[in-house]
């Protein structure tokens, strides 16, 4: 196993200890993905919505990052009204030391990362009667690293769709 | 699982580093500390073996050594208050050890999420504007437990929740939470996560597009640290 494997376990209120020092960096983007995982959001979106948080470990036990997978039930628009149920990625982020290593890209974190959220999107759309097609994320459209990252799994933007100030829309056609 | 360690053999696992961190503290300190360890969890301990690495190794920040000491200390309970006191919570001793370090402070706030500092910068102003948790509430029209719950950390408020708390402190919004982008965007993902809303024409022609192949990957499940970990792997 390479030195550079890293590790995922569920997030609770006894791993915040281990975020003493968590960075996703001075960017903008890097700001609000580390106040997500520092601050109440992760345990608010956990407790009130379900979501799944990880944190990623490497060997030696730091933190590498951490990421999510929530499901929303969203209505299609009148006169349809039906409800439909949706998997997406509320957040992710990868501590400034970690961020494009290791240089070896089969290792890469976001990599490994990535590829997890996505397995773990498709377990829970295994359990699921009536599975979601797509995996939903959202995205400043200024962070153009992040977008190049989710493009590379299978992500695209979605025409026209801007929420909030701006922000993008990216869906991930799962694997049936 | 918790573990008590007898005293005759209190320390039989403890790492080299740790042994060494021990050696280095001089008298009480380095009693409390034998005891602490000695009574700890194994969660706990390594807890403190994994600090002392950050603490060993060449490649560590200074900030970060300086934050692994701070928190292995403080986790022990070994960094007393001004009045000799141990076991204050994380923030106040976070706070107390950057005003006896300067060099500390900048790494301190760096450490701290953008809503702990929210809630410190609206206790003080509250406090020097006379203005009580109830009097704020009934101000912005909510309860006086959100309020509690936001100055307790419980929750992070909303961009409109802010401007109505500095309407109604009389303070601009940027003095409350400074970094109000990311206000915003952690809105926009609450939002995102909000069941029972209707989508957007765009949205729904996006979703019953078709044309998207599926994706051929099925990802991969990484291993669990923690089971590893226990299984002593």
């Amino acid at each position: 196993m390479s030195e550079f494997q890293l590790y995922a376990d569920e997030f609770c209120e006894a791993d915040q200890v281990d975020l003493v020092g968590f960075s996703c960096g001075d960017t903008k983007h890097g700001r609000y993905c580390t106040e997500w995982i520092l601050g109440p959001d992760a345990m608010e979106s956990i407790a009130n919505y379900g979501t799944k948080v990880w944190l990623f470990r490497n060997a030696t036990g730091q933190i590498v990052g951490y990421g999510s997978v929530g499901t929303v039930r969203w209505r299609w628009p009148l006169p349809d009204g039906s409800y439909t149920s949706l998997l997406y990625i509320p957040m992710l982020g990868i501590d400034r030391r970690f961020q494009g290593q290791p240089p070896d890209a089969q290792w890469r974190y976001s990599r490994q990362i990535m590829n997890h959220l996505i397995a773990e999107a498709n377990s829970l759309n295994r359990e699921r009667k009536k599975p979601s097609e797509y995996l939903l994320l959202l995205v400043d459209p200024k962070n153009e690293a992040a977008i190049k990252l989710y493009a590379r799994f299978d992500f695209e933007l979605l025409p026209g769709v801007t929420r909030g100030l701006g922000h993008r829309v990216m869906k991930h056609r799962l694997y049936q | 699982m918790s573990r008590t360690e007898t005293p005759d053999a209190p320390l039989e696992n403890t790492n080299t580093s740790l042994m060494r961190m021990i050696l280095s503290l001089h008298g009480t300190q380095q009693q409390a500390f034998i005891a602490a360890l000695t009574e700890c969890s194994d969660q706990l301990r390594a807890n403190s073996e994994r600090l002392m690495a950050i603490i060993d190794d060449p490649k560590s920040l200074p900030g970060d050594k300086g934050r692994a000491w701070h928190t292995l200390l403080d986790q022990f309970r070994l960094l007393p208050d001004t009045e000799g006191r141990y076991g204050m919570d994380l923030a106040q001793s976070e706070a107390g050890a950057a005003e006896k370090f300067p060099s500390l402070q900048a790494e301190v706030e760096k450490m701290n999420s953008q809503e702990v500092q929210f809630a410190d910068r609206l206790r003080e102003i509250m406090k020097a504007k006379h203005i009580t948790q109830k009097q704020l509430a009934e101000r912005i029209e909510c309860t006086q437990p959100a309020i509690s719950q936001m100055l307790n950390r419980k929750c992070r408020p909303q961009r409109a929740t802010l401007e109505k708390i500095a309407v109604a402190l009389q303070v601009d919004v940027r003095k409350l939470w400074p970094d109000i982008e990311v206000v915003d965007y952690l809105d926009s993902v609450v939002e995102f996560g909000r069941d029972g809303q209707v989508m957007s024409d765009a949205m729904a022609n996006a979703l019953r597009d078709d044309s998207q192949p599926q994706s051929p990957s099925h990802g991969e499940r990484l291993p669990s640290w923690k089971e590893v970990k226990q299984n002593g792997e």
